[in-house]
């Protein structure tokens, strides 16, 4: 527990910008990844930003009609596919798995590397989009107005998101072989950290889903450029055709974004409450079962879009039984708590957020699988409320959780804790600022995609730009703080938080090869107790 | 170097070449004779018997391993999800369960058609 | 970090002198040949899963305009050339097998052999495309591209011209994926001249194969959709 840090580790085992541009290192590709989807954050966050301040007046003075609508179709964009689909899993899971599972890297190293700079490739093509005029059609691109009415850069948006879709794609190929092919010997599946479960049950959506997004968007692609008529309604093509399509992607996409935040969350909540996690094998399950039963709920989308009334009976029972899995998890993170002994580090204070604020998010979630209620609340406030507190205040959450917990093997250093707190304070006030008093607009009217309101949603309105500044600052003093560590924090030793799990057994920063010798796996995944015991006698 | 399955014979392969080519014959053949609907299920019927022969025996899915099919079985899974709840929406958007008073032509779904005058407004 | 440097547990050692005889170095990553080879072969199944969905998608618009427009269809698929199309499936199975057989000599070590069933292989996929083209050029003469200058005779020219942009959409990405194919094909025919495959160390050839059949496998079932439909009229 108490080396020092290495002399040579990943990070300085090579040095120079091509030793970075051409590693085929899972942790510098993680590092790499960690900059890009930074970068987009930035972007995306920003164009939230003007969208909150056209928001602060009720006559949508700031910008004009048509800029508004490029706004936040480019928030959607950038935020869904350029920062959230890939976060967890292109950062801390091209970290983490390889070293969770005691093996010396991916299967397809380089494959790795590609992906990341067809991510990139895919983020400039969509940023030339956005800098040549925008798109205004939603991040939903829905027919005909994306293939026929609008006048932007549909089409270079969608080439710039198909593209992303093969990093993505390259991505969950990757862990599934690693999974099922380079654990060390010893740890079978019921040995497996839950995060590795929460990632492979995440690359199952990438391969069956993000291809279909991408024949979607092509399509797209293909009728505005060449004419070529597929959802065009004058030759008989059906717009409901292509939100079928796109959200049989789009959908599954969210359980992407949320199931490796639940798996960091069953990483931290076990060790900073000392305990074992409650029903591993339950949490274990319900990630394959939100990854499978997500693909049957699209529909719940559609509500209102015309789709038959059987459709929509069946996606709204579906949809009500995929938060079943969701809410076992829950159950079993709290029971997990029960009687464990608390240590609120700034992990567990993103931890413990995102199980409140995730419920919320699920909660709200049930109220829009009823169709009778969807039908008022359908493309109000009230859904963008709810998909924010799923994937800010879940998704996010556990994503700067996870950086926080990990931070100490990702960089050798520690980050400090006293300002860590203050930011994880300052984004759970901001968030709750922000978007609560959005599921009030929704539910007293306010439609979403519009920048003019009437008058009496103003308050509201002030309040929830109001919680945006407070977020985007809580937002900016992790990336201050963080990079001020990797110079001057103190150096980590090998288990700072005396976790369990293979990657707390070599140092911090790992050596290029991750373990010295390929261990060895005996014990089960979390066993706090047993191994507080172990030092309580140690030290005594 | 690996030697956990047994290869594939080249006598085999001919003898799978020979029935999918036999199969393309029929399938055109089947073509052109009157089944009225069941046509269409003959073709779908022989192809994927072809697909099959492909599979197994070309791309040794025969003797490979569990995971290798459970992947194949998933895709097709998956696929036909998709195919076919879109395809019950497709089928079913002028039929299901309606308010008291309201007949199917004048539902949702009905405004959608092609071509179609927007249907009679509802009842009061 | 070079992806083919040797470590303990590194690549096995083959007949000398037969193909594929330089013992293919085991990359860091994995413990044993067999495991190396066991990922690429479990990667190239995933990938094509996720082919599947991908002309999954096209299958399903295909599917529902189908069902909605039925006689447009069938007088969409008549301006097909039935000949042609049957010509080309016979051609494209003719390539999986000459392929397979190529799979089959990697395997057992005859260079020649080798070289021979790629290179048919690629012959064959050549042909298909320039089947293909012709088909194309045909449709283009006929006024059949989907877009201004679509011009059908015929009372569903909307839903024909559906039809159409199904069908290139359709043949076109499989045309893109056979061009790929081509493309991976050529590098092995130059890969397996040059002695690389062998008893030891086969598995591009393999995973290889297993893209081109099922490019094989989509056209498998284009041909009955877009060819076939009510031809007994």
């Amino acid at each position: 527990m108490e080396a020092a840090r290495p002399a040579v580790h990943y990070l300085n085992a090579d040095y120079g910008v091509r030793s970075w541009l051409f590693t085929r290192d899972h942790k510098r590709i993680g590092l790499l990844y960690l900059a890009s989807i930074t970068a987009m954050f930035a972007l995306g966050g920003m164009a939230a930003l003007l969208v909150r301040l056209d928001l602060l007046t009720p006559a949508g003075d700031l910008v004009s009609d048509d800029t508004y609508n490029k706004l936040f179709t480019m928030h959607g964009i950038i935020m869904v596919f350029f920062f959230l689909v890939p976060s967890i899993p292109a950062v801390l899971g091209n970290f983490l798995v390889p070293l969770m599972i005691g093996a010396r890297d991916l299967a397809f190293p380089t494959l790795n590397l590609l992906s990341w700079y067809i991510f990139n490739l895919g983020a400039l093509v969509t940023l030339w989009a956005v800098l040549t005029g925008g798109v205004d059609t939603g991040w939903t691109f829905y027919v005909p107005f994306s293939t026929a009415a609008s006048n932007t850069n549909v089409v270079a948006a969608a080439l710039g998101i198909f593209i992303s879709g093969f990093s993505s794609i390259l991505t969950g190929l990757n862990f599934i072989v690693t999974i099922h092919r380079m654990r060390a010997p010893g740890m079978s599946w019921l040995k497996m950290p839950l995060f590795i479960w929460s990632i492979y049950a995440t690359s199952f959506i990438f391969i069956l889903g993000t291809p279909v997004i991408a024949i979607t968007l092509a399509l797209v692609g293909i009728e505005r450029l060449f004419h070529i008529g597929i959802f065009d309604p004058a030759l008989g093509g059906d717009p409901i055709l292509f939100q079928h399509l796109f959200w049989f992607y789009s959908h599954p996409a969210v359980y992407i974004m949320i199931l490796p935040s639940m798996g960091v969350v069953s990483e931290i909540i076990p060790c900073f409450s000392r305990n074992r996690i409650f029903g591993y094998s339950f949490i274990a399950v319900s990630s394959l079962a939100i990854a499978m039963l997500g693909f049957l709920v699209w529909g719940h989308h559609m509500f209102v879009s015309g789709q038959s009334v059987n459709a929509g009976l069946i996606f709204s029972f579906l949809s009500f039984a995929v938060a079943i899995p969701s809410a076992i998890k829950v159950f079993n993170w709290t029971a997990t708590l029960y009687r464990g002994s608390i240590w609120l580090q700034a992990p567990m204070l993103y931890a413990l957020g995102f199980i409140g604020l995730f419920t919320i998010g699920g909660l709200t979630g049930l109220f829009l699988a009823s169709i009778g209620i969807d039908v008022h609340v359908t493309d109000t406030y009230f859904v963008v409320a709810h998909f924010h507190y799923i994937m800010v205040g879940g998704a996010v959450m556990g994503y700067l959780g996870g950086i926080h917990y990990w931070w100490p093997k990702i960089s050798g250093k520690t980050y400090p804790e006293g300002w860590a707190k203050i930011a994880a304070l300052i984004v759970f006030i901001g968030f709750n600022l922000t978007f609560f008093p959005q599921f009030v607009l929704g539910y007293l009217g306010m439609p979403r995609r519009y920048h003019v309101y009437p008058p009496e949603f103003q308050v509201l309105n002030v309040m929830s730009t109001a919680g945006a500044s407070i977020l985007g600052i809580g937002y900016l003093l992790p990336i201050l703080y963080l990079v001020w560590s990797m110079r001057y924090g103190q150096a980590a030793s090998e288990n700072p938080w005396h976790a369990t799990g293979l990657e707390w057994q070599t140092p911090s920063p790992p050596p290029t090869e991750n373990f010295s010798e390929t261990p060895i796996v005996v014990d089960g995944p979390y066993m706090y107790r047993e191994l507080d015991a172990e030092e309580v006698k140690r030290v005594a | 170097m690996h030697t956990s399955h047994p290869t594939i014979s080249t006598t085999t392969y001919f003898v799978i070449f020979v029935l999918l080519l036999c199969l393309t014959g029929l399938t055109a053949g089947v073509a052109q004779i009157d089944l009225g609907r069941l046509n269409t299920p003959a073709a779908l019927a022989i192809a994927a018997t072809k697909a099959m022969l492909v599979v197994t025996y070309f791309m040794h899915l025969r003797y490979g391993s569990a995971l290798t099919r459970i992947a194949a079985a998933t895709a097709i899974v998956f696929l036909a999800i998709l195919i076919g709840v879109t395809m019950e929406d497709v089928v079913n958007r002028r039929t299901g369960v309606y308010l008291k008073g309201i007949t199917p032509t004048q539902s949702i779904g009905a405004w959608m058609d092609v071509g179609q005058e927007p249907a009679a407004p509802l009842p009061r | 970090m070079p992806e083919t440097s040797t470590t303990a547990g590194a690549g096995t050692v083959a007949r000398p002198g037969s193909p594929g005889a330089r013992a293919h170095a085991v990359a860091h990553q994995f413990e044993d040949a067999e495991q190396q080879y066991e990922a690429a072969n479990l990667g190239m199944w995933v990938f094509l899963v996720t082919e599947v969905l991908f002309f999954g998608g096209m299958f399903t618009v295909y599917v529902v305009y189908r069902s909605m427009f039925p006689a447009a269809f069938a007088a969409g698929s008549h301006e097909l050339d039935f000949v042609l199309g049957t010509v080309n499936t016979a051609v494209l199975i003719t390539s999986s097998l000459t392929m397979a057989l190529a799979v089959h000599a990697a395997r057992a070590g005859g260079r020649g052999a080798q070289v021979a069933w790629l290179a048919a292989t690629m012959a064959l996929g050549a042909v298909f495309l320039g089947i293909k083209l012709t088909e194309y050029a045909h449709k283009f003469a006929e006024h059949l591209v989907p877009g201004p200058s679509f011009r059908f005779a015929g009372p569903d020219a909307p839903q024909a011209e559906l039809f159409f942009s199904l069908y290139f959409v359709l043949t076109g990405f499989h045309a893109v994926h056979m061009v790929i194919g081509l493309g991976l094909l050529g590098v092995l025919t130059t890969l397996a001249w040059r002695g690389r495959f062998g008893p030891s160390y086969f598995t591009p050839v393999e995973v290889s194969g297993l893209y081109w059949h099922f490019v094989d496998l989509i056209w498998i079932f284009l041909y009955p959709l877009l060819y076939l439909i009510d031809r007994h009229h």
